[in-house]
């Protein structure tokens, strides 16, 4: 006989939807399960390589062999224009930045602390660790949340989670609703008054400005005169430039807001040649440094001559790296360079090249590494990638994979006996439709053959819609992750990393979830398979 | 023609604690075209002949001859195979396959012989408008009545072309009137289409309508008379 299986089993399967959608079910939840428990753990892993490598070490750096070992001055080697052109017109390099790292005093007042300075080209940078990205907008202290709390335009449900933002800096208002978990949308207009209160700005009487407002007919002259007393100095707010001008903030509100309008700064990024430096967004509150103050630096540079310098601030950052949050300062690398006395001789020299690839998989790290080694043509320097130069955090993903794995295998167990549950139940009810079929003259193999295609229909059935299901919570969680809170929080803090918890979004991982299900379907057929050849026509029929 | 010879045959159950001697002994044979039936009293061995019969049971003991094979000796695929063949069903009850519709039901063996869709498509029409069922194609088992089961189960065994249709108490679950319907198709089907019916029953009403009657007790033949 010529018999159409597929047909016959997808008749079955179709003429019985309470049992097939029961089956279904189990292996759409199984896929659902694997799915979303494998995107945590992955999408935590990419999370936290995302934070610490592809946004700011880059995958490989090339650098002095020394350097790891000790990360000073004098382990340096030239930058090279020939080298770099050739790393960046390499297929599968996405990026090359030159930077100058090194660690300095740095002081304002009388707080000092080691800074850790970052000399970066401006434009390059952008295409690794962008600074720009983490300048700070908002920022709330305890007076500030006081007022916002005073006001009532501001609905009583929003101000009860002000105190969520006590102390933190922002980027943007989005990521501040994230943390005082109100929907961005529906609460846009409130967001606005919190932000203008929180917003990070300075008045900074810069000579350009002067010169601009000395041409300004609405500004007085007694005004224009006191100017010239207090340049270059940043004010907190119109308050104190009244003050510091002798001026009454009533009668001359117009050129008040004058001054104001031109000389307001708000956090910016470097550019190319920059005078400024961003700074560290909890250095800066270490070293009471505001916007347009001055960081006065002092150390070792190139072959220990010292290494001094002065820079103002022209912007917070938030890094995700609590560590990094303490130290880091950007400045312009050829200011960098001057200032640690790298270019002494008029040689361009650096600490590191820092290279990101388009692909980021092991395998395709070393076979770069090894690429890029091949190209070197300083002999003093060499390869390393992040597993190198970051060991700690390779161990912490190693580590937490491990009992990830577990937990995995665990979760595997149960969705097995789940979908077997399933399985043996549907098979102890068909014993007897099995037992008729087999007295009445259909061979087992034809009942297995059926019977597995039915699996096998329902186990596609189960895995794609079990996908399918899945998407938009790994779509959501991935784009909205779930923001830890309390003690979490303050251990991811204290890993290093942003207390969120990010979904994997679509990769390879699935592929694996679904073949992994679809191994425990076909095994969860075993059992049913010998069921069906050990089964007697007379017992199923008498039963 | 003889269709069926039971030579000496004997069935022990050896499963319990304490053996029992089921069928102890028994030689029939059968023509082409009986109508007979097999009775006696709850225990009596009825099942378990009608099994070894069928090919469904063997034999502890003795030897079975179906149209001159003997089935004793065949075993798995080929005995699954010759009663796809040869032997026709009806059992006491969930006869049919539930997700099928009464047509699927009956063409179903005739598929798994190879007969071709459009055979198939003229014996379904034949043989459920022969038991009555000419309006009831579509119709899936839980929609029909027990009595309309058992004569889908009856169509079906019967569109094999077997040598003989078995069927062990078809009746037992049915009302009377239905037993009496189902019993008139069996027997119209016997005299006009000369199919040979070997069926068990403890039922009075059903003994009345058979041509031959083998009394059983104690797995032995009693009595074996014919009475048209
Ligand atoms: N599988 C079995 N195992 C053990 N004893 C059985 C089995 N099947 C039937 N018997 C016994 O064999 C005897 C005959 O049973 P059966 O053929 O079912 O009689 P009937 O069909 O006439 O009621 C009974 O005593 C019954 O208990
Ligand atoms: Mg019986």
């Amino acid at each position: 006989m010529k018999v159409n299986y597929i047909k016959l089993a997808w008749r079955n399967l179709w003429r019985n939807k309470r049992r097939t959608v029961i089956t279904t079910a189990s292996v759409l939840f199984a896929v659902f399960f694997a799915l979303f428990m494998r995107s945590f753990q992955l999408g935590f892993y990419d999370h936290m390589i995302k934070n610490a490598i592809e946004n700011f070490s880059g995958f490989i750096q090339v650098q002095h062999e020394d350097f790891m070992d000790d990360p000073s001055m004098n382990n340096v080697f030239e930058y090279n224009d020939e080298f770099i052109g050739k790393l960046k017109s390499t297929d599968g390099i996405k990026a090359v930045v030159p930077r100058v790292e090194g660690g300095i005093m740095g002081s304002s007042g009388n707080k000092t602390k080691v800074v850790l300075v970052m000399g970066i080209d401006p434009v390059e940078e952008r295409k690794l660790s962008n600074p720009e990205h983490f300048i700070v907008k908002y920022r709330f202290s305890k007076e500030v949340l006081a007022t916002l709390n005073l006001n009532t335009s501001i609905p009583t449900d929003v101000r009860e989670r002000l105190h969520f933002l006590e102390n933190r800096s922002y980027t943007s208002l989005g990521s501040l609703a994230v943390d005082m978990d109100i929907d961005p949308e529906k609460n846009s207009k409130y967001l606005q008054i919190i932000g203008e209160s929180g917003k990070v700005v300075r008045y900074w009487l810069t000579d350009k400005v002067i010169a601009q407002l000395k041409e300004d007919p609405s500004i007085p002259q007694a005004i224009k005169d006191s100017l010239n007393f207090k340049r270059d100095t940043a004010f907190s707010n119109l308050k104190h430039i009244a003050e510091a001008l002798h001026i009454d903030r009533q009668q001359h509100k117009v050129a008040l807001d004058r001054i104001a309008e031109l000389s307001e700064v708000t956090g910016e990024a470097l550019v190319q040649g920059d005078d400024g430096v961003l700074i560290a967004d909890n250095l800066a509150k270490f070293l009471n440094l505001d916007l347009g103050d001055t960081l006065i630096t002092y150390g070792y540079g190139f072959q220990d001559y010292t290494a001094e310098g002065t820079f103002r601030v022209k912007g917070f950052i938030k890094l995700p790296n609590p560590d990094l949050n303490n130290k880091l300062v950007y400045m312009d690398i050829e200011k960098a360079q001057k200032m640690f006395m790298l270019d002494i001789d008029g040689k361009k020299r650096i600490t590191t090249l820092a290279i990101n690839l388009d692909n980021n998989s092991e395998k395709n790290l070393h076979a770069f590494e090894e690429k890029i080694a091949g190209m070197l043509n300083d002999s003093s320097t060499l390869v390393r990638n992040w597993m190198d130069f970051n060991p700690i955090l390779q161990q912490q993903i190693e580590s937490d994979n491990k009992s990830g794995q577990i937990f995995m295998g665990l979760l595997y167990f149960i969705i097995f006996f789940g979908i077997l549950g399933t399985v043996m139940m549907m098979i102890h009810e068909r014993k007897r439709e099995f037992g008729v079929l087999i007295a009445v003259g259909m061979q087992r193999t034809r009942i297995a053959i059926t019977f597995i295609y039915e699996m096998i229909l329902m186990g596609l059935l189960g895995v794609f819609s079990g996908i399918l299901v899945s998407l938009p919570f790994l779509h959501y969680f991935h784009n909205h992750p779930v923001r830890l809170r309390g003690d979490l929080e303050q251990m991811m803090y204290d890993y290093g990393f942003e207390p969120v918890m990010p979904l994997m979004w679509i990769d390879t991982y699935m592929l694996w979830q679904a073949i992994i299900v679809a191994m425990m379907v076909v095994m969860s057929c075993i059992y049913p398979l010998r069921k069906v050849y050990k089964l007697k026509a007379i017992d199923a029929i008498r039963s | 023609m003889k269709v069926i010879e039971i030579r000496n045959v004997e069935k022990i159950y050896n499963d319990s604690e304490v053996k029992v001697h089921a069928v102890n002994g028994v030689d029939l044979s059968f023509d082409e075209g009986e109508f007979a039936a097999i009775v006696g009293p709850s225990g009596s061995g009825k099942t378990t002949l009608l099994n070894m019969l069928g090919g469904l049971d063997t034999p502890t003991k003795g030897e079975i001859f179906i149209g001159g094979t003997n089935i004793s000796t065949l075993k798995g695929s080929k005995l699954i195979d010759f009663r796809l063949h040869n032997i026709g069903f009806v059992f006491q009850s969930y006869n049919l396959i539930p997700v099928l519709t009464a047509r699927e039901n009956t063409e179903f063996v005739m598929q798994m012989q190879g007969v071709s869709k459009k055979l198939r498509d003229v014996r379904v029409e034949e043989l459920l408008t022969a038991v009555g069922l000419g309006d009831r194609f579509e119709s899936r088992p839980s929609r029909l009545s027990g009595g309309q089961q058992q004569r889908v189960a009856v169509a079906r065994a019967l569109a094999s072309k077997p040598k003989f249709i078995h069927a062990d108490e078809p009746t037992a679950n049915l009302d009377s009137k239905s037993t009496e319907n189902l019993l008139d198709i069996m027997e119209q089907l016997n005299r006009e289409e000369k199919i040979t019916f070997i069926f068990s029953t403890h039922d009075a009403r059903v003994v009345k309508k058979a041509h031959r009657v083998i009394s059983l007790e104690d797995g032995k033949i009693l009595k074996d008379e014919v009475r048209k």
